[in-house]
């Protein structure tokens, strides 16, 4: 009878020991990937920072060419604004599409005029700002594979209940919208 | 939004599997055979010589376009696949020439990727502008082997400083020197007071006492850290009274360590820098 005793608490004082460590394995499990998709953000706030710090000297350019299209540089300037002003993750990948547009129109543009396509400093700016683009495809192709390493986690079980009660929220991914995948391309 | 995720999976599935990352063997893979044997010789004698004197890890990729992902993105995927540069250092750069299958003008695409290691001495305006001055009039007359090896001697040159490039400076480096001018003063202050705040006080009168001399006890060496004796003494009071400390293991100045023979790449990644032309 007393040795049924004990070996009773012994397997609950296993049992309690062995979920404590289990729940803090997942849990640490949360951190980490929640901490590799911050990481991958900010390569992506990165690059959209150095393409913001780019379109000035981009635009310039280009005014020194084609000074009458001051519509295309005013949505310029709107997006890039918007995009230094925006807060967060979703509202930045929101930003950076529509800077995205706004640079593409400046590009169709572009092809009108031959000479501003032979400058050097124009051809300078332009490998430099494709540079950028293909950096930021490459950080949101690990930035979003690591928010659906994260996504899946909270969502199955077990950590879902664990990642219910800490407040983990799914991330966003970066998603380009069907239009500007098609950028137009000037080909030197 | 939640069907977004499963057409990115898919997106994913299809770009693995139609294109694969060749397996390599050595610098040079000139997997279509557009250089002679000559020229083979001088591009992997080149790449070898660059890799001993600045240990920069470049790659020569020859291959055919195709549909299911662009050249940039092939350039990307082999960077990372093989690894090319040093780990430490991210030494890396990748010539890839992706030719049109039917060699039509404007199709077929050179590519050069840059490893993190290297963006700093070749920047994307940079890397373009040499394709332009060193390796576009050779590949319109498809000369591959006299553009390769002309490209490869122009970058080797501004890696090591032998070559100018007519490159437009940004006007990033204000924003720098806003930081150093910033940085120098607290530097200059603050050292000497972490000094003063680091010496001990004197027991008796609590003043912070001077450094007289330092005894070495036990030589610090590349295995072991040493010990040593250091003597303090009050300006104030002459109270005088020693201390041990110890003198950190010697490390050696960091260089590459790896020996490996021409042929291998030693670890280095990149974040798709670089630039590219059509021809």
């Amino acid at each position: 009878m007393k040795k049924g005793l004990i070996a009773f608490f012994v397997v609950i004082i296993v049992l309690i020991v062995g979920s404590v460590g289990w729940y803090f394995s997942i849990y640490n499990n949360l951190v980490t990937l929640e901490e590799s998709v911050s990481s991958a953000w900010s390569e992506i706030d990165n690059q959209l920072l150095r393409r913001a710090d780019l379109i000035p000297n981009l635009v310039n350019t280009v005014k020194g060419y084609a000074a009458q299209e001051k519509d295309i540089f005013e949505n310029i300037a709107n997006a890039r604004a918007g995009l230094l002003n925006a807060q967060g993750p979703q509202e930045k990948i929101d930003a950076s599409n529509n800077l995205d547009s706004a640079i593409s129109r400046l590009l169709m543009v572009v092809e009108n005029y031959p000479d501003l396509k032979s400058d050097s400093l124009f051809i300078q700016l332009m490998d430099e700002l494709s540079g950028t683009e293909n950096r930021l495809a490459v950080a949101r192709k690990r930035y979003n594979d690591s928010v659906r390493e994260f996504n899946t986690k909270i969502k199955t079980f077990p950590a879902k209940m664990i990642a219910n009660n800490n407040g983990y929220e799914s991330k966003p991914y970066f998603e380009i919208p069907a239009a500007s995948r098609e950028n137009p391309q000037v080909n030197f | 939004m939640k069907k977004l995720p499963i057409i990115f999976i898919l997106l994913v599935c299809v770009l693995t599997f139609s294109w694969k990352v060749p397996t390599h063997n050595g610098y040079l893979n000139d997997y279509l055979n557009l250089f002679n044997s000559a020229e083979s010789n001088e591009i992997r004698a080149l790449l070898n010589n660059i890799e001993a004197q600045t240990s920069v890890e470049i790659a020569v990729v020859t291959l055919s376009t195709d549909d299911s992902i662009t050249p940039k993105d092939m350039a990307t995927e082999i960077f990372n696949t093989w690894n090319i540069g040093k780990a430490d250092k991210d030494n890396g750069l990748l010539i890839l020439i992706a030719l049109d299958p039917l060699e039509r003008a404007g199709k077929s695409r050179v590519e050069i990727e840059t490893g993190y290691g290297l963006e700093g001495v070749l920047p994307d305006g940079k890397v373009g502008r040499i394709m332009d001055d060193y390796m576009m009039s050779y590949l319109s007359q498809k000369q591959y082997g006299k553009a390769v090896i002309s490209v490869i001697n122009a970058i080797s040159g501004v890696i090591t400083g032998e070559l100018e490039i007519n490159y437009n400076e940004n006007e990033e480096s204000f924003a720098d020197i806003i930081w150093i001018l910033i940085f120098i003063p607290i530097i200059i202050i603050g050292a000497p007071f972490i000094a003063y705040l680091s010496k001990p006080k004197c027991p008796r009168c609590s003043k912070r006492m001077s450094v007289m001399k330092n005894i070495v006890l036990v030589r610090a060496t590349y295995s072991s850290s040493g010990k040593g004796k250091r003597f303090f003494r009050c300006r104030h009071c002459n109270y005088q009274f020693e201390r041990l400390y110890t003198i950190p293991r010697k490390t050696h100045s960091s260089g590459s360590s790896s020996g490996s023979s021409g042929g291998s790449f030693g670890g280095g990644s990149s974040g798709g820098g670089g630039a590219g032309r059509s021809f």
